[in-house]
């Protein structure tokens, strides 16, 4: 709350000298950057899963694309200093049925990395059946391998694009705002995991900002019907840390074929999962 | 007879090196690791953690499956029914409707079958989310997973299906955080379609 009145006041010279200071000391989470004391502490933060993102692929029809960001808040200029932790494994995970679905993972994704620095080298195993359906996995056959930021990306013997390397953060949220109402969520607020700190109740005026003027909550809004903030809005994934913070990616371009061919339906529910052999 | 049972053997053999040998799947020359990895991060959905549970909660929600989450869907009811009627979360044991219907397992869904672009929350809301009707779901990079999220939660979106009855408690003020994404985030027509780091 405090900083966000300092960014407000002071202009965007501070804003970015406050940024460093709420990445380097007050790490902060928006859609899923560092959302727990682990995964925020660890020396290295790939294990950090921050969006995930399935979409058609722009360049050929039959292929659908899927991504896993990592890594949160790398700054700007920073990307191509960050490289994966070779202890974790990353899943993407599938099962296919309705919406509704209550069921265990049925053909997963699983990504390993060996070495350390630029020359990183990616192993991609499936999509195939799991070995075990749950929380607890061992690898699929290796299906072949990839090279660090490779940007134009790596065919692999079953079809698949692959990539993993830095990126910028697509992501976009005036998370400042969002912290102001609820502060439970802000990872600097608690002392540790089971902190349960203050603020899980939304407090102050529950408003987000950048609202016309005369614009107000509704009759029936919960807390009363007061008028919506007019402060100007902020993306902080880009405006605190211009141009914008970047994240590590795993991209795979699919054939869909691969996701569908021998499943009773076209409807794929998909996770993400980061797994090591300590599970921490 | 016993000739012909090894040459068999042999034959065999011969036959699964090759394949394995051809195959990127079982390459001979790459131990099998037999590891066992123990899940402790887990993300689908844009903003369900991060909105609806309690900071404590994040780490229990990372190590277990997203159908089988002890807290998660307690906490989108509790959460949605402090600004919305009791009925508005919908009840517990996966029963459609309301936020903890359609956001209950936290699984990001997309249908393959369909050759529209994507459109975050699009299969559940039978294309509402999406500006051109796009049943395709999923998420693209450039989505508003915020406003949508947002809209389900403080907006009538909902209520417009018909996946829950109208309370007339949205709140115009919570409905949209009033940001869209830069032009250095947005995406690329080419692989890997992610902008270039900064």
């Amino acid at each position: 709350m405090s900083l966000r009145r300092i960014l407000g006041s002071l202009g965007a010279v501070v804003a970015i000298a406050a940024a460093v200071f709420l990445y380097t000391l007050h790490p902060a989470k928006s859609s899923d950057h560092q959302d727990t004391f682990n995964l925020a502490t660890r020396s290295n933060t790939s294990a950090d899963i921050t969006d995930m993102y399935a979409f058609p692929s722009p360049a050929n029809p039959a292929n659908v694309v899927l991504v896993m960001n990592t890594t949160p808040l790398i700054l700007p200029g920073a990307g191509t200093t960050k490289f994966f932790d070779p202890s974790v494994v990353w899943q993407f995970k599938f099962v296919h049925g309705p919406v509704g679905s209550f069921s265990g993972e049925d053909q997963v994704i699983q990504i390993s990395v060996s070495g350390t620095g630029a020359g990183q080298t990616f192993t991609l195993h499936g999509p195939g059946s799991p070995i075990q359906v749950g929380t607890t996995n061992t690898l699929l056959p290796k299906i072949g391998t990839f090279k660090y930021n490779q940007t134009g990306g790596t065919a692999l013997p079953n079809g698949i694009m692959a990539f993993a390397g830095p990126r910028a953060d697509p992501f976009f949220f005036d998370l400042l705002q969002f912290f102001s109402f609820l502060g439970d969520r802000n990872y600097h607020n608690h002392t540790s995991q089971s902190d349960p700190g203050t603020g899980d109740t939304p407090t102050g005026a529950l408003t987000f900002n950048g609202f016309t003027a005369g614009t107000t909550a509704g009759p029936g809004a919960v807390g009363g019907n007061n008028a919506c903030s007019t402060v100007p809005a902020q993306n902080a994934l880009t405006q605190l840390m211009p141009p914008g913070f970047n994240v590590l990616s795993f991209v795979l371009e699919v054939p869909r074929s691969l996701l569908t061919t021998g499943y009773s339906s076209s409807v794929v529910h998909m996770w993400g999962t980061a797994s090591s052999a300590s599970g921490s | 007879m016993r000739k012909n049972s090894i040459l068999n053997a042999l034959t065999l053999g011969g036959l699964a090196l090759s394949l394995s040998a051809c195959g990127g799947s079982n390459n001979p020359s790459t131990p099998v690791n037999h590891t066992s990895y123990v899940q402790f991060e887990r993300l689908a959905r844009p903003a369900v953690k991060e909105l609806f549970e309690t900071f404590v909660n994040h780490q229990v929600t990372n190590g277990v499956e997203p159908y089988n989450d002890p807290t998660l869907q307690g906490s989108i009811i509790a959460f949605t029914n402090t600004f919305r009627a009791s009925t508005y979360g919908a009840a517990l044991g996966g029963a459609p409707g309301g936020t903890a219907g359609v956001l209950y397992p936290d699984e990001l869904a997309f249908d393959l079958s369909q050759t529209t672009p994507a459109s975050y929350l699009g299969i559940e809301t039978g294309g509402a989310t999406s500006p051109s009707g796009s049943k395709f779901g999923g998420r693209a990079l450039s989505d508003d997973v915020i406003d949508i999220s947002l809209g389900a939660v403080f907006g009538n979106t909902l209520s417009a299906l018909g996946v829950v009855a109208d309370d007339g408690k949205e709140n115009n003020c919570l409905t949209t955080d009033n940001v869209t994404q830069s032009s250095t985030q947005a995406p690329t027509s080419t692989f890997p379609y992610l902008a270039a780091p900064h």
